[in-house]
């Protein structure tokens, strides 16, 4: 009986909240925003698989001419390569597009840029990204074979062979 | 008797039934403590699933791109100050208060704030900033010198995507608060704050009594838990049934929460000012608005003239009622010293100081309608809009405030001075400006028409208008790319009649009315000439030229008549912007972004737009495009432009001018910068402008402005030299009199000689060499 009365003002209580709820209209709590769930961590929003070693072997990409501290320019490739290589990699994409609003035209970060994007996986970004160093690096020969070796690595993943082998025999 | 006799029976009834009433009596009173109880219930609800949920609709923030400083900018002082005194820098020769500065002679002393970006926090820092002319040529930490590589400085704040209901707030947290904004707040609202239960019977008798004897209401017996709950939950209408709601909520509230928590919610709740159709809620915004500073950045009298405008924020509004204001927050000091809250010294010192307050800022959503506008339809595309206005969200853009300031006014000056030399109607020539980053393609700033703070049509993205000559690069860049032509290869300038059928014909003329006979291709180009670029489409054909537009990123289908290659085709400028960053970036096309980051109210990044490029043209075919596009301001039809740069800042562009001269283009680049101006009446009537008199000088203006970088261009590995005969095409020399130094794709260059160099002597020579390995 008790119970019954229980879940009568119960009920009541919910039809009462469902008016009052009218009522109140402009202050309901919408959805909250999509992406919410997904980025508590930027890091996390772009999940990368690590690179299976078997597949592709260990970066043979080195960076050409490694960071000093010194510079605003410099600092930033630095911890760009600092959050490289604690798998950072939305992170250190950004703080490269920090160097690039000062040097735009900086094949070498543009390079930085490509192995971000590669290590990502994301190979046709990273073709891309390296073709960009390339068309800025003039006479530069270490920045232009890096970025072939780049091409290549990316082909292969793609599984453009042909490209692949031409790309690396530019490398040379 | 009868009356007798009824009264009898009455009685008797009364006797009868009394039980009877007694039970519905009972069951009347049951029903009404479950509906009672119900109803506290209801309220309870009410209260703890507002209360708990998100609390407030908070608008989307939008910000300008961070100024960066660092050893080697080029940047104007001047831009600086202008720029940290939007964020609330104030100067102060001593430093020693958050977000202050002091100028001498070369330097800027600088006291930053610490901001929370997407990828991190930035501390604060007291900086020295030593300027050379417009460069920075060191950075050390104030005091103690050293060095310091970089400094990124909080952004300004361009504006807020609202709640339909226009209610605006910043929120802080009770920790972040100055101490003495509770104090104050408990002085003059609600003395008894921490012992009450929400509601204080003996204060709203008193108040009951005081307002009866004054026949109308001088005195509120509200705690502030009542205040939070009346503007929290119930409407603003007066009455004993409003009251007991509110009465009973208070009650709830404190039932359920602690004091820590309904102060906290008080202080953002708040409602203290008015800014056109916006609502200034709470001390978090109203402090920014009316100081221009952070709460804890506020002194006493500060915080004394906000807890005064509690009471009525229009009728105590100190930018309108200054002395009134004045009083009452003096009013309110004496309170704190009377309750011992500041010592006679602080007090005194207080209510003399001036209101402090800063410029009523802008009553529109923004200062930048239109980069605003573009910025939300961007986010449209990722977010809902019911999203946009509650969520709080934290919008980061590439928005650049030194830019924008300088595309305004000189559009602003241009439009003014030209309705005056040529006698135009007033008001009715309109503008529009886009300016991008050249190799990311961030879009920098943007100017939707000539009152520049005016929202409504945004001409940079929606005024779709025939582009006229613009369209030429993408014509020559489809010849150049195919390598069937080369830039000395010889078009056709003669008189041309073209049957459109149905007995109709069109003849194409040239700008100067005249025909060129003979052209080099990049002739054509540079001088813009019309029946030589008609016939060059024609041989090309529309498709491949609609294509060619498609790949430099212009999204809008085309029309495939012959016009197509004069620029008939209509275009927004950001879309002829898009077109130009990618020839700009030596055909790498980047997608224009207004947007970095995208941030939750707590700081959380919730999404990024990165920087991506595509190679869309070979930087050999886009180099001999560009390099012709910088002989057209070298010698062509843009060479106006020349005297208006400083010396030795090279560019690139291309001027455009439609029919009747109803609309003035100018797109361009430099080595760091895209800008496209337009110019032109909204209803399509003449503005008697070409690409050159009009939106070229708007351009010149522009670009003198801003610090970029001429435009080097890097010839690439495939691309060589070599000296043509202009009347010829041919190869030339020393001897001849007409020669023009043209970049070849290697294997397209002409190999014959000019007769002025030796004709076909030379090319036997020449072949003769050749057998021994010679190239060129």
């Amino acid at each position: 009986m008790i119970n019954m009365q229980i879940r009568l003002i119960a009920v009541m209580g919910v039809v009462l909240l469902m008016i009052g709820c009218g009522s109140l209209g402009s202050r309901t709590t919408p959805a909250p925003v999509e992406e919410a769930g997904k980025a508590d961590n930027p890091e996390q929003r772009i999940t990368v698989a690590p690179i299976p070693a078997t597949r592709i072997s260990p970066p043979k990409i080195a960076l050409v001419a490694p960071p000093q501290s010194g510079s605003a320019l410099a600092n930033l490739r630095l911890s760009a390569l600092q959050q490289m290589r604690a798998g950072k990699y939305t992170g250190a994409a950004a703080t490269l597009e920090r160097a690039l609003r000062i040097a735009p035209r900086d094949a070498i970060i543009w390079q930085q840029l490509a192995v971000v994007r590669l290590r990502q996986q994301k190979w046709r970004l990273a073709l891309n990204m390296a073709a960009k160093s390339n068309a800025l690096a003039g006479d530069k020969r270490p920045v232009r074979q890096n970025n072939w070796r780049i091409m290549a690595e990316a082909y292969r993943a793609l599984g453009n062979t042909a490209k692949a082998n031409d790309a690396m025999q530019r490398a040379r | 008797m009868p009356r007798k006799r009824s009264r009898k029976r009455k009685t008797t009834r009364k006797k009868k039934k009394s039980p009877f009433l007694r039970k519905w009596l009972s069951r009347l009173l049951v029903v009404g403590i479950i509906f009672g109880g119900l109803y506290v219930l209801y309220l309870d609800y009410t209260v703890r699933s507002q209360f708990e949920g998100k609390r407030w609709s908070l608008p989307a923030r939008v910000y300008a791109r961070p100024l960066e400083l660092y050893a080697g900018l080029t940047i104007n002082p001047n831009n600086v100050i202008r720029e940290i005194k939007k964020i609330g820098f104030q100067k102060n020769s001593r430093l020693n208060t958050p977000a202050s500065y002091w100028r001498t002679g070369n330097d800027i002393h600088l006291v930053t704030r610490e901001f929370e970006f997407w990828d991190g926090v930035e501390r604060a820092k007291k900086v020295s900033i030593r300027f050379s002319g417009n460069e920075v040529v060191s950075l050390r930490q104030h005091g103690s010198g050293a060095e310091v590589d970089l400094v990124r400085i909080e952004p300004v704040l361009i504006g807020g995507i609202y709640p339909a209901h226009k209610e605006d707030r910043l929120l802080v947290q009770l920790s972040d608060t100055p101490d003495i904004l509770a104090k104050t707040l408990f002085a003059v609202e609600d003395r008894d704050f921490y012992s009450h239960h929400g509601v204080v019977p003996r204060a709203i008798l008193r108040a009951m009594w005081v307002n009866l004897r004054a026949g109308k209401t001088v005195q509120g017996g509200s705690t502030i838990t009542q205040q939070l709950v009346k503007n929290f939950f119930l409407n603003r209408q007066r009455s004993l049934v409003r009251k007991i709601n509110e009465a009973m909520m208070a009650l709830l509230l404190e039932l359920h929460y602690e004091k820590e928590e309904i102060l906290e919610a008080y202080i953002n709740e708040v409602y203290l000012g008015q800014s056109g159709p916006r609502a200034i809620h709470g001390f978090g915004l109203a402090s920014h608005f009316y100081f221009g500073r952070r709460l804890n950045e506020l002194n006493l009298s500060q915080i004394a003239l906000l807890a005064g405008t509690i009471k009525g924020p229009s009728y105590y509004d100190p930018r309108r009622h200054p002395k009134r204001a004045t009083k009452r927050r003096n009013l309110v000091l004496k309170l704190m010293y009377e309750q011992g809250l500041i010592n006679k010294r602080r007090y005194q010192r207080a209510k003399q100081r001036s209101l402090q307050l800063v410029p009523k800022p802008r009553a529109s959503a923004s200062e930048y309608p239109a980069y605003l506008d573009l910025v939300s339809r961007q986010l449209r595309r990722d977010y809902r809009d019911e999203d946009l206005r509650s969520e709080g969200l934290q919008i980061f853009t590439n928005f650049d405030p030194h830019i924008q300031w300088q595309a305004e006014s000189s559009l602003k000056k241009t439009i003014t001075s030209l309705e005056k030399q040529r006698k135009l109607p007033a008001k009715k020539l309109q503008g529009a400006v886009v300016v991008t980053s050249s190799d990311q393609g961030e879009i920098l700033a943007l100017v939707g028409g000539r009152d520049v703070r005016q929202g409504g049509f945004n001409r940079a993205l929606d005024a779709v208008r025939p582009i006229g000559s613009l369209i030429k690069p993408a014509v020559y860049l489809t010849a150049l790319d195919s390598q069937d032509y080369s830039l000395a290869s010889m078009l056709d300038d003669s008189p041309l009649t073209l049957d459109l059928g149905g007995g109709e014909s069109w003849r194409p003329a040239n700008y100067d009315k005249q025909y060129h006979g003979e052209v080099l291709l990049r002739d054509a180009l540079i001088h813009s000439y019309n029946v030589s670029t008609v016939r060059l489409g024609l041989q090309l054909g529309m498709n491949s030229i609609a294509s060619t537009l498609k790949q430099l990123g212009v999204q809008r289908s085309v029309h495939r008549f012959p016009s197509l290659p004069l620029g008939t085709a209509a275009f927004s400028p950001i879309e002829v912007t898009q077109m130009y960053q990618t020839l700009s970036a030596s055909g790498f096309r980047s997608p224009l972004r207004a947007i970095r980051e995208v941030l939750d109210v707590k700081g959380t990044a919730l999404q990024r737009y990165p920087l991506t490029v595509e190679q869309v043209f070979s930087p050999e075919s886009i180099y001999l495009v560009n390099s012709t596009l910088q002989s057209v301001v070298e010698e062509g039809t843009a060479r106006g432009l020349k005297h208006s740069l400083p010396e030795g800042m090279l560019v690139a562009g291309k001027t455009g001018t439609t029919d009747d001269l109803r609309d003035s283009w100018f797109a361009g680049f430099t080595g760091s910068h895209v800008a496209v101006v337009w110019l032109g009446m909204d209803d399509n009537r003449a503005a008697r402008l070409t690409g050159a008199s009009g939106a070229m000088r708007v351009w010149g203006s522009m670009m003198r402005g801003i610090h970029t970088q001429p435009l080097a261009l890097i010839p690439p590995a495939d691309v060589a030299e070599q000296w043509i005969e202009r009347k010829s095409g041919l190869r030339g020399n020393d001897d001849c009199e007409d020669t023009v130094v043209l970049p070849f794709i290697k294997g397209t260059a002409p190999k014959q000689y000019a007769e002025c160099a030796g004709g076909a002597f030379a090319d036997t020579v020449d072949g003769f060499l050749n057998i021994f390995g010679t190239d060129d």
